[in-house]
């Protein structure tokens, strides 16, 4: 609307189903009608028995037609809204349109397009619509959903992108599809075997945030407080107990065809692949309590997978529990780095040769973490130390490095520093170079400035 | 760096500042009504009423933005300062967007989304054709210069 779209001819935009405006609101409008009712209290339906028997149903029809005309209106006004969306597929790129107040118009090349899903929610498949989700691998928002259209013709958009996409770029990758039937599963290098029962659960125990939920539990439960106090916690714990365990229940990984086969699951068992080149950055991690242990876990981030909590997308954990042997050599295979080079450099315990450090100005920063916090660049790979009772490493190739940015906040700017983050995909795995001085910063900065681009048909710059 | 609109500062001051002062005479009208010790209530929002007074010029003058070869760079932030760089051939895709406010003002916000998630490319108070100017350079930039994840 406000924004003109360069492209060659354009068709026309096609509508989405009608009531997509007020499926986007159900929640709201369900919260009013369930007001309503709450309010229709017993002396409400007596005082209308009374009128009903007294022979004077005036007040009811009045009350029925002003509610019949509410209905109305608020039909009439979802429509302008209705009027306002719509999508199209041009030759280069999808768009979809909406807003009133404020008019946004979204694009996505097609040879940017990562997955092409169709989602059927709840409150969609009551009027037999869905909608298709299109992944481009931004950020968090970085979504097209057309919602909402017939699922028949869902389907067939789906297709529809799909096809468009591939016909640009022979060389996109596949929708990543966790429901796949397990091949290779079984034929693979076991990477990771089944992680025992006890180990998951007594991992989980031994995460920090539990330990601390159970020993304040124990505490209200020694002083004379009631249940009522406890309750709230335990509500809070269960679902993050549950999905600590659920995910590395019988946890197994296995490799083939540079494909990560994962598989595990309490209540659902799932399969998942991830292809190796689809992983930008790992950690490797040590919360404070697994030192007794000497246990580790692996995260990654996965372009398209999107947040942690994104349940939607399954797991990031390649070892949700393991031995340090077993990190290292996870972190080898999925890492730009070699085992030597990760021995060398990427020790998990702590930063061997870093390049950058935080000058002793960080201490009023970071006072805990000063001395474990470096950035240590490599040939091929930057890594990240952080953390002095937790201890975790990263590790990302700079090539997959989104964007970067020297940030300066208030306390840094009272004692000269400096942090440079890097913005990678979205994922598991933050990094930045922490409390930097300032030319220490832009140092490395104007060198991570001059990395590489991956090519994708045209040189990268 | 290239300057936004200065428009920018009467968009935000009509963004913000009613809803600091509309709590600051409400709070000044029960303290004169009632009890002087809702004259606190008004002091705080008055504070803040001068805070943004003098941040919001702040932060619209060390919002900038310049076009390089093959990077945009992006500095805002007064108190959390940022300087961006996103190189042309990240964007994922640009969105153009104008509020009420400032499209009666003749500006737009052009937003740049690229794979990570942990960074704001957006730049805000562009004047409307430069905006629309800057989405088309980027469009076919973003095209030449086009890199893998």
């Amino acid at each position: 609307m406000s924004t003109p779209v360069t492209a060659p001819e354009t068709p026309e935009f096609r509508r989405v189903h009608r009531l997509t405006p007020l499926l986007r609101f159900w929640t709201v409008i369900l919260a009013i009608l369930a007001v309503g009712a709450f309010n229709l209290n017993a002396a409400a339906i007596s005082a209308a028995y009374a009128w009903v028997t007294g022979g004077n149903i005036l007040p009811i029809l009045v009350g029925l037609l002003g509610f019949a005309a509410l209905c109305g209106l608020i039909w009439l006004f979802s429509q302008v809204w209705w009027k306002a969306m719509g999508y199209r597929l041009t030759d280069e790129e999808v768009s979809l349109k909406q807003g009133v107040l404020n008019t946004q118009l979204r694009t996505a090349r097609y040879d940017r397009i990562q997955a092409v899903d169709v989602v059927e929610s709840v409150i969609a498949r009551i009027f037999g619509l869905a909608s298709v989700r299109i992944e481009t691998a931004g950020g968090g928002s970085s979504v097209i959903e057309i919602a909402y259209l017939p699922r028949e013709v869902a389907e067939a958009l789906r297709v529809e992108v799909l096809e468009r996409s591939r016909g640009l770029t022979p060389r996109i990758d596949a929708p990543p599809s966790p429901l796949a039937p397990p091949t290779g599963a079984e034929a693979g290098r076991e990477v990771v075997p089944t992680i025992p029962i006890t180990r998951s659960l007594a991992g989980a125990a031994l995460q920090g945030s539990n330990l601390g939920a159970v020993v304040i539990i124990v505490g209200f439960l020694l002083a004379p407080i009631s249940w009522a106090a406890v309750l709230p916690i335990i509500v809070g714990l269960v679902p993050v107990v549950w999905r600590q365990i659920d995910q590395s229940w019988q946890f197994t990984a296995t490799l083939a065809d540079d494909t990560l086969h994962l598989s595990y699951g309490l209540a659902d068992r799932r399969r998942q692949s991830i292809p190796l080149h689809r992983i930008h950055a790992v950690t490797v991690q040590q919360p404070i309590l697994w030192r007794l242990l000497g246990w580790w876990l692996v995260k990654v981030s996965v372009a398209g997978y999107g947040a942690e909590s994104n349940k939607a997308t399954g797991t990031s954990q390649l070892l949700p529990v393991g031995s340090r042997e077993q990190a290292m050599a996870l972190l080898a295979l999925v890492s730009p780095l070699d085992a030597g080079e990760a021995e060398a450099h990427a020790r998990p315990e702590g930063a061997t040769d870093p390049t950058f450090t935080s000058p002793p100005a960080a201490r009023w920063v970071s006072p805990v973490d000063l001395h474990q916090q470096a950035v240590t660049l490599l040939a091929d790979a930057v890594v990240v130390h952080r953390g002095r009772l937790g201890r975790r490493v990263k590790v990302v190739a700079p090539s997959h490095i989104q964007e970067l940015s020297l940030t300066r906040g208030p306390l840094q700017q009272l004692f000269g520093l400096c942090t440079v983050r890097f913005d990678l995909v979205q994922g598991p795995v933050r990094m930045a170079g922490e409390d930097l001085a300032p030319e220490v910063g832009r140092e490395l900065l104007e060198r991570l400035r001059a990395r590489q681009l991956p090519g994708m048909g045209s040189a990268g710059g | 760096m290239n300057p936004v609109s200065p428009k920018l500062t009467t968009a935000r001051y009509l963004g913000r500042l009613p809803w600091i002062l509309l709590p600051a005479i409400g709070f000044a009208v029960a303290a004169w009504l009632w009890t002087p010790w809702l004259w606190i209530g008004a002091g705080i929002f008055l504070a803040l009423f001068l805070w943004q007074l003098w941040l919001i010029p702040a932060q619209v003058k060390l919002l900038g933005w310049q076009e390089t070869e093959d990077e945009l760079l992006i500095t805002k932030g007064r108190l959390w300062h940022t300087f961006t760089v996103v190189p042309y051939g990240r964007i994922q895709f640009v969105d153009v967007t104008a509020g009420p406010i400032e499209r009666s003002l003749g500006m737009k916000t052009l937003e740049l989304h690229t794979a990570s998630a942990s960074s704001d490319s957006s730049v805000q108070g562009l004047p409307a054709d430069t905006a629309d100017a800057l989405r088309d350079r980027l469009a076919v930039k973003a095209r030449e210069r086009m890199s893998g994840l």
